[in-house]
């Protein structure tokens, strides 16, 4: 009787208590999401008041938006993304070149005839892009799709990693710098050169609040 | 002593409880790194002023957003959008930079670009009948020495009946080429058809934010 009176109660309880640690547990990843949003908003607010064009990369949501003045006038889609060496993504990045292009020699225009001249298909899908202070993000496709340019930048990787471990010795770049390897389209990878300029700046989240 | 029989009832009403409680929900596993952050650890109570925070904060967005009509560029696509808010007023096929360069003769090692600037800009000027003073590459292009008369310079009928200025030397502008709209051919301005010029300056005064990406 005592023993199936224990386990009434243990049964009708036990649930009941780890379900307000869920509850408490949800609202902390409902507030750590809304702290984060927050956070990616404040910083965007520093950029938005001044006329310029920005990119808010949200790995939370897999997209990269080009802004200006709070106005999204694109989106990027990514496929998947990963951070190769840990450390903070806030504060604004400002890139510190866009992807070189080979640019054609200007000719006298004609009736109907388009000069030479630069275009979307004529950007790079695969580059690195350098950000200060201390971030490297590298843009490119898949495995199956590129799969020399992915073993290149696995190797790369690699590397890397024996140079943070070895310090001084085999170093390759500053042990701070963050990266980041987003996989994307050809097609997006290309608009996403285009779009960049020098100087360009650069906010990162994770939010996971849907965007308007 | 309790009853047996209510002994029973408990048990059963807890097995039923127990039943009823989604799998997902008694488990801890499955959470996210954010929990596990004792940064990001905190009560329900804190949950509601944050998220007045991130609505003010939205709001303070928004209201960055032009009060009247602003224009977009697309020079990838070679289109010029005029919004008002989230509505697209008007969607126009344009001809934008060609990305090409010219070798400055009097200066080795320095070239024109022609790129259509990328950016945050306003419109400065709006003419009527404008004339086009012809700039050193546009004579170097052609293969013809730079006039010094000044007014050998001038054209009349290139840029079409109006011509917005967005500064430095930039207009939107109208066309002698129309079958070229859509394509990134110019120096740097950005050609409309006559119909999509005559809408962009009825609605685009001085002031109207431009933004060019």
């Amino acid at each position: 009787m005592l023993f199936l009176l224990l386990i009434g109660l243990y049964t009708g309880l036990f649930p009941a208590m780890v379900l307000s640690r869920e509850t408490v547990h949800r609202s902390n990843m409902d507030a750590a999401a809304v702290i984060e949003a927050n956070r990616l908003l404040e910083e965007e607010l520093t950029l938005a008041g001044r006329p310029q064009i920005y990119m808010v990369l949200d790995l939370g949501a897999h997209i990269i938006l080009i802004k200006s003045r709070g106005i999204e006038l694109h989106r990027h889609p990514i496929t998947t993304w990963h951070q190769v060496r840990e450390g903070s993504l806030h504060g604004v990045f400002r890139l510190r070149a866009r992807p070189p292009v080979s640019r054609p020699k200007a000719v006298a225009p004609a009736e109907n005839t388009a000069p030479a001249a630069i275009e979307l298909q004529h950007m790079p899908e695969r580059y690195d892009l350098a950000f200060d202070p201390g971030l490297m993000i590298s843009v490119g496709q898949t495995a199956r799709e590129r799969p020399w340019p992915w073993v290149k930048s696995l190797a790369q990787e690699w590397w890397n990693q024996v140079a943070d471990m070895f310090g001084g010795v085999v170093k390759t770049e500053d042990a701070s710098t963050i990266r980041i390897h987003l996989t994307v389209s050809p097609d997006t990878a290309r608009a996403l050169a285009w779009t960049m300029t020098d100087g360009m700046p650069l906010i990162i989240g994770r939010t996971a609040l849907a965007r308007d | 002593m309790f009853p047996r029989t209510i002994g029973l009832k408990i048990a059963g009403l807890g097995l039923i409880f127990l039943a009823t409680v989604p799998l997902s929900a008694r488990t801890p596993a499955g959470l996210t790194e954010a929990v596990d952050d004792p940064r990001t650890v905190v009560s329900p109570q804190t949950l509601q002023p944050l998220l007045a925070r991130h609505a003010t904060l939205k709001k303070k967005l928004s209201q960055l957003t032009p009060p009247g009509h602003y224009l977009i560029v697309d020079t990838a696509h070679n289109r010029l959008y005029v919004k008002r808010g989230k509505d697209t007023v008007l969607t126009a096929v344009a001809s934008t930079g060609s990305g090409t360069i010219l070798e400055k003769p009097d200066q080795p090692g320095s070239q024109w670009v022609f790129d259509t600037p990328r950016g945050g800009f306003s419109i400065q000027s709006r003419l009527t009948n404008p004339a086009w003073v012809k700039p050193d590459w546009a004579f170097l292009e052609e293969g013809i020495s730079v006039p010094s008369n000044p007014a050998e310079r001038v054209e009349q009928g290139i840029l079409g009946d109006y011509a917005l200025g967005f500064g430095k030397g930039y207009f939107i502008h109208g066309t002698l080429y129309p079958r070229l709209l859509g394509k990134n051919v110019t120096h740097g301005c950005i050609r409309l058809s006559d119909d999509d010029l005559k809408m962009v300056y009825k609605l685009a005064k001085v002031g109207t934010p431009l933004m060019i990406f």
